[in-house]
């Protein structure tokens, strides 16, 4: 990277530049650089960086959508932990991520680590387990519902073949978590699944080969060498896990929405019906920043625990 | 490829392992698949033989009913209108986005500039913001813009993305530098060795995040629900969401709309399938 700004000058080395000509030259350049960043820079400054700081000003505000907003210092912070359906919430969206995260990992770790060692049809068992994610959440959640349907769904009928009786899976506060859990996990894995396959195709084979010299067999080799070296992956697969499975908001809109009694209600859910159902914009912000902070504070425990020194 | 992995074993206990594999691969696959295709077999049946128990997957008396009512009588015609919606914003989101992501990744990879590893860290710091965050205040900007009910409220914040501009930025880091060089002897502008030179060579990172950007616009859920109140403005997703939570349509009716969502995505996810792979093995950059 580094290289490029270097070899333009070594070009014109026959008429020396003097220092601020030099110095000039380099402002003019970054200006260049900004201008050609300008269109993407306004767009994430925009409706990114902006809409963040904005946020973080109205969680300490009361107010509406339109309208004037009154300051109100820490007051909404220690109301939404003193909130019973804030803190359900809370409850209910790490519930999700607890859930979901690393039993879809460990299940797409398997089936990468299942479908790298087939010598034929990879490619279609990869775009078969990565199907359910070109469509839309709102469509395959509609799906669901019919599976996991009390009185005509597949599930159910398949269970009731084995002599469980009938759940009512969507309707039942103790069956509703785990339902919409299995949907996330069906819909999810295919993604890491294409990741985690990814990092194991960059494993040298060499490692392999020299393990196999030192007498190590298939679930040791897979254990010793290639657990280990996919880390890093695995790391970025714990990390978008947990930022995807913490912001769970389409599939509770169309399944449950938050019901019942806000069993399912997850906080984006909470934030979406207090802003835009409530008008509640002041509230709304403050369950929106301190899940912010919870995501954050995820990802760079996360980042600190994957960091890997293996390099190969 | 890949059929030496870790295996040292002798070759029927080889052989008998891989049919077990393949035979659990074949049910992995199976599960995914199933569900899509009770969707495409209830919008095939009129709806009250949904209620049939136990659930069937080919339909008793299969008709296109269905498809005929979502696309020519429903709501007068709202259908094609939502599925027009849906198209102009996927392509609109999708040229705009490739042309700034391509052109942000490209001055990221190759330029030295002031401030640089700073705009790059805040960048890449903005994927952790989850949307409870910025949506709020980015409805408003688009209220105040006057872009609500328009389609430049879709349109307008998903022109660059931070995803977007890492994964070109990986994949350009990747190209000599050398080229660029040449082009700049040859005389070539900034714009010129940009469009002549780093596009044409990065139209396999380009194709790839093409495809994924029109599958996220294709399928965006949250956003458009919030900022396209109007019936007729609606995409489909929205479209078939909002009509079935408030009228209670029959299912049929809103499975054949979901197989006609999906159908785009389905051909596109076929025929562009192994960019799809490339795209998330450069978006995780390894």
């Amino acid at each position: 990277m580094s290289v490029t700004s270097t070899a333009q000058p070594a070009l014109r080395a026959a008429a020396p530049a003097t220092k601020p000509r030099r110095a000039w030259r380099k402002m003019r350049e970054s200006l260049l650089c900004y201008l050609f960043l300008s269109p993407s820079l306004i767009v994430i400054l925009g409706f990114s960086i902006v809409p963040l700081v904005w946020s973080i000003y109205y969680s300490f505000t009361k107010g509406g959508m339109l309208g004037r907003h009154t300051f109100v210092g820490v007051e909404n912070y220690v109301k939404a932990f003193a909130h019973p359906i804030f803190l359900q919430t809370l409850i209910n969206t790490t519930q999700y991520a607890v859930l979901t995260v690393p039993i879809v990992i460990l299940l797409a770790l398997l089936v990468a680590i299942v479908i790298f060692q087939l010598p034929k049809m990879q490619g279609f068992f990869r775009g078969t387990v990565y199907f359910p994610l070109i469509t839309p959440v709102v469509i395959a959640a509609n799906i669901w519902a019919y599976i996991v349907n009390r009185d005509f769904g597949p599930l159910n009928h398949l269970l009731s073949m084995v002599g469980v009786p009938r759940i009512d899976w969507l309707g039942d506060p103790v069956w509703a978590i785990p339902a919409i859990v299995m949907m996330e996990i069906w819909r999810g894995f295919g993604f890491y699944v294409i990741i985690l396959f990814a990092a194991l195709q960059s494993i040298p084979k060499e490692l392999y080969e020299a393990a196999r010299i030192d007498g190590a067999k298939g679930l040791r080799i897979i254990w010793s060498i290639t657990i280990p070296l996919l880390r890093p992956a695995l790391g970025f697969c714990f990390i978008m896990a947990t930022i995807f499975n913490f912001q769970l908001f389409d599939a509770v809109y169309v399944l449950t929405k938050g019901g019942p009694a806000w069993k399912t209600a997850t906080v984006s859910w909470y934030v979406y019906q207090q802003a835009f159902q409530a008008d509640n914009v002041g509230f709304a912000s403050t369950m929106g920043v301190v899940l912010l902070v919870i995501i954050l504070t995820l990802s760079l425990m996360q980042m600190r625990f994957f960091r890997s020194d293996i390099e190969y | 490829m890949a059929a030496t992995f870790g295996g040292v074993q002798n070759r029927r206990q080889t052989a008998a392992w891989q049919l077990v594999w393949y035979l659990l691969m074949i049910a992995i696959s199976v599960v995914t698949v199933v569900p899509f295709l009770f969707m495409a077999s209830t919008s095939l049946t009129q709806s009250f033989t949904m209620m049939t128990y136990p659930p069937t997957l080919i339909p008793e008396n299969p008709s296109l009913a269905n498809y005929y009512e979502i696309i020519f009588t429903f709501q007068d015609g709202m259908f094609p209108r939502w599925f027009f919606n849906t198209l102009l914003t996927t392509v609109a989101i999708t040229a705009g986005s490739l042309f700034l992501n391509t052109l942000s990744g490209y001055i990221f990879a190759k330029k030295e500039f002031f401030g640089k590893n700073f705009v790059f860290a805040l960048l890449l710091a903005t994927l952790m913001v989850p949307r409870a965050v910025t949506l709020i205040p980015s409805f408003l900007i688009v209220n105040r813009l006057g872009l609500f009910n328009t389609y430049w409220a879709l349109i307008l914040p998903e022109l660059s993305t931070a995803f977007g501009i890492f994964m070109m930025r990986q994949f350009i880091s990747s190209l000599p530098s050398e080229l660029i060089e040449v082009a700049k002897i040859d005389g070539a502008g900034e714009l010129r060795t940009f469009w002549s030179i780093i596009v044409p060579l990065s139209t396999p990172a380009m194709a790839a995040l093409g495809i994924f950007t029109v599958i996220n616009s294709w399928n965006a859920f949250l956003w458009p629900l919030i900022v396209l109140r109007a019936n007729t403005m609606r995409t489909l997703v929205v479209g078939l969401a909002t009509v079935q939570s408030e009228f209670n349509i029959d299912y049929g009716l809103v499975m054949a709309g979901s197989v006609l969502t999906v159908l785009p995505m389905l051909i596109l996810y076929i025929l562009f399938q192994p960019y799809f792979v490339e795209g998330l093995r450069m978006g995780y950059g390894k």
